[in-house]
């Protein structure tokens, strides 16, 4: 994880990690980004400023860059507060009010495609899944061979 | 330029590609910081032509492996291979190949002795008299190379045939690398370097070039003049969960001044409602150039391609024309890429992708960069105005 954190300052030193001009952002602690079988996919790292995410960065483990983010392309004032995404408190209790259940501690991961980063966590024992992206929260239904998934409710 | 190129210039090429290979790979795990660059040994075409020159790379007396540098521009690169870890000593080389003549070859005379790609990258050593060849033996094995066959296609050589790179390869195909050539120099000419450098090193280079421009990079803009250059693109997060592909599709219609909202985009490719969503079927991935095409009232030529490579988003990019891209599961849309200025062979160096990505839903980000080796690409949904 040290070498995580030191990589991406590196990257942000050298340049290839770009900040918006005027914006000053702490680099959080790597989280652990889990495949769907549990397996290390790649390592999270936040960028955040007065309490907003405003980048994320992802690395592979073995420290190549997967990508840098810019929330909201760039607009602090647009983008998500930190703790929608970083808290798992938060977002356990945001789960819970949408399943009307308590939810399982939600473990970070990704809906289908990488790219589609979310939390997952699971209500009425086990039985139905759930999704959290910021303040999105919505019920997977299974795999399904489309661009985007089927939201909740959609099934028909 | 020559399609030759001279010792002297070949040793600035090396000089240069290994250096600047030795710090773009700070950001990839491999260096070559330290080691020194040796005189380069000419490896021959099987036409007597110089082919390549291969350096030898060392740390203090020890071996730090070999780069093989063009001496032709047929290569359409100068930096042919790196080997960190091969040893490449010519003198002892040669006295091998001195020894196994006398086995194979017991009475042979020669007056010149030199090393041929009799089958690049297969190399052997030859031994001349008078300009002739007494024998051609092949390095390590010590096998004597059969004469050209003169029984098949050009390029298509058996396992142990000798022939020529140089005069069988197209002429077309010489053309266009030797402009690859021409143009990979102008772009190192941007690059300062002592003449006298032999030593491959960060502190060598650091001064006079900045990590970013070691990378060939583009944005979109309003045109194509890059004094004039502004950035012109903007991110449209999707509106539900699974509405990446009808956020994808605003967002190039919006560039082209198509304005539509997200909710009626999502009405024309049948992603439901804001109250009752959905993606768009893998079956139905065509109805992403339809759309394109019908909201823009036929003005727009859209087409779909299967797996893109690079320069298919490198081609578009340079047009200035965004695409949707479509990745398993999610679609987003891209808007530049970057590149590694040096290409070697078996390692394209790094390649990224500029993504304005609509994930998260109502928030959206853009990505700068996504490591193109790193992911899969599905599909490609290209737009252009259609012109008279």
């Amino acid at each position: 994880m040290r070498q995580i954190a030191r990589r991406v300052r590196e990257l942000v030193d050298s340049g290839f990690f770009e900040l918006p001009p005027g914006i000053s952002a702490t680099a959080g602690d790597p989280l652990a980004v889990v495949d769907p079988a549990g397996a290390l996919e790649s390592w999270f790292v936040p960028f955040t400023a007065s309490g907003k995410l405003v980048a994320w960065a992802r690395m592979l483990p073995d420290l190549t860059p997967l990508e840098f983010s810019l929330l909201a392309g760039g607009r602090t004032d647009l983008a998500p507060d930190a703790a929608d995404w970083l808290d798992p408190a938060r977002i356990r209790a945001r789960i819970s009010a949408a399943a009307g259940d308590a939810a399982s501690l939600p473990v970070l991961t990704y809906d289908g495609a990488p790219a589609r980063l979310a939390w997952r966590a699971y209500s009425h024992g086990g039985s139905r899944r759930w999704w959290a992206a910021g303040t999105t929260v919505w019920e997977d239904h299974g795999d399904w061979e489309v661009t985007g998934g089927v939201e909740s409710g959609s099934r028909k | 330029m020559d399609a030759v190129l001279k010792p002297a210039e070949a040793h600035k090429l090396a000089t240069i590609e290994l250096n600047l290979f030795n710090l773009a790979h700070t950001v990839h795990g491999v260096t070559l910081e330290g080691a020194t660059i040796d005189p380069g040994t000419p490896i021959f075409d099987p036409n007597g032509e110089v082919l390549f020159y291969r350096i030898a790379l060392k740390r203090g007396a020890a071996g730090a492996g070999y780069a093989d540098i063009a001496a032709h521009t047929l290569f359409g690169e100068p930096l042919l291979a790196t080997a960190p870890d091969a040893p490449w000593d010519p003198t002892a080389l040669l006295a091998q190949a001195r020894l196994a003549l006398k086995r194979t070859h017991p009475a042979a005379t020669y007056d010149n002795i030199r090393f041929v790609a009799f089958s690049y990258p297969k190399i052997a050593v030859e031994f001349l008299a008078n300009g002739k060849e007494v024998a051609l033996l092949e390095l390590s094995s010590w096998r004597q190379v059969p004469p050209a066959s003169r029984d098949r296609k050009p390029l298509e050589p058996g396992n142990f045939d000798r022939y020529s790179l140089i005069d069988e390869s197209p002429a077309e195909q010489k053309r266009e690398a030797h402009a690859r050539f021409e143009d990979r120099l102008s772009r190192l000419a941007r690059v300062q370097i002592p003449v006298e450098a032999s030593t491959i090193s960060k502190a060598t280079l650091l001064p006079s070039i900045g990590v970013v421009s070691l990378y060939d990079t583009e944005e979109l803009h309003y045109n194509k003049l890059s004094a004039s250059h502004h950035p012109c693109y903007e991110l449209r997060p999707q509106e539900t969960s699974v509405w990446c592909v009808a956020a994808s599709v605003q967002m190039v219609l919006d560039f082209y001044r198509y304005n539509y909202t997200q909710t009626r985009i999502a009405q024309q490719l049948g992603l439901g409602t804001p109250s009752n969503p959905n993606g768009l079927p893998y079956s139905r991935d065509n109805d992403v150039a339809v759309a394109l095409h019908a909201m823009s009232n036929n003005s727009l030529t859209a087409t779909m391609l299967t797996t893109p490579p690079f320069s298919s988003y490198v081609a578009e990019i340079q047009a200035n024309r965004p695409m949707v891209s479509f990745i398993p599961g999610h679609a987003r849309s891209v808007a530049g890429y970057t590149r590694s200025i040096f290409v070697i062979l078996g390692n394209t160096g790094y390649q990224g992708l500029l993504v304005y990505d609509p994930w998260a839903p109502n928030v959206g980000r853009i990505t700068k960069w996504e490591n193109f080796n790193a992911q899969t690409y599905r599909r490609m949904f290209t737009a252009h105005v259609t012109t008279i």
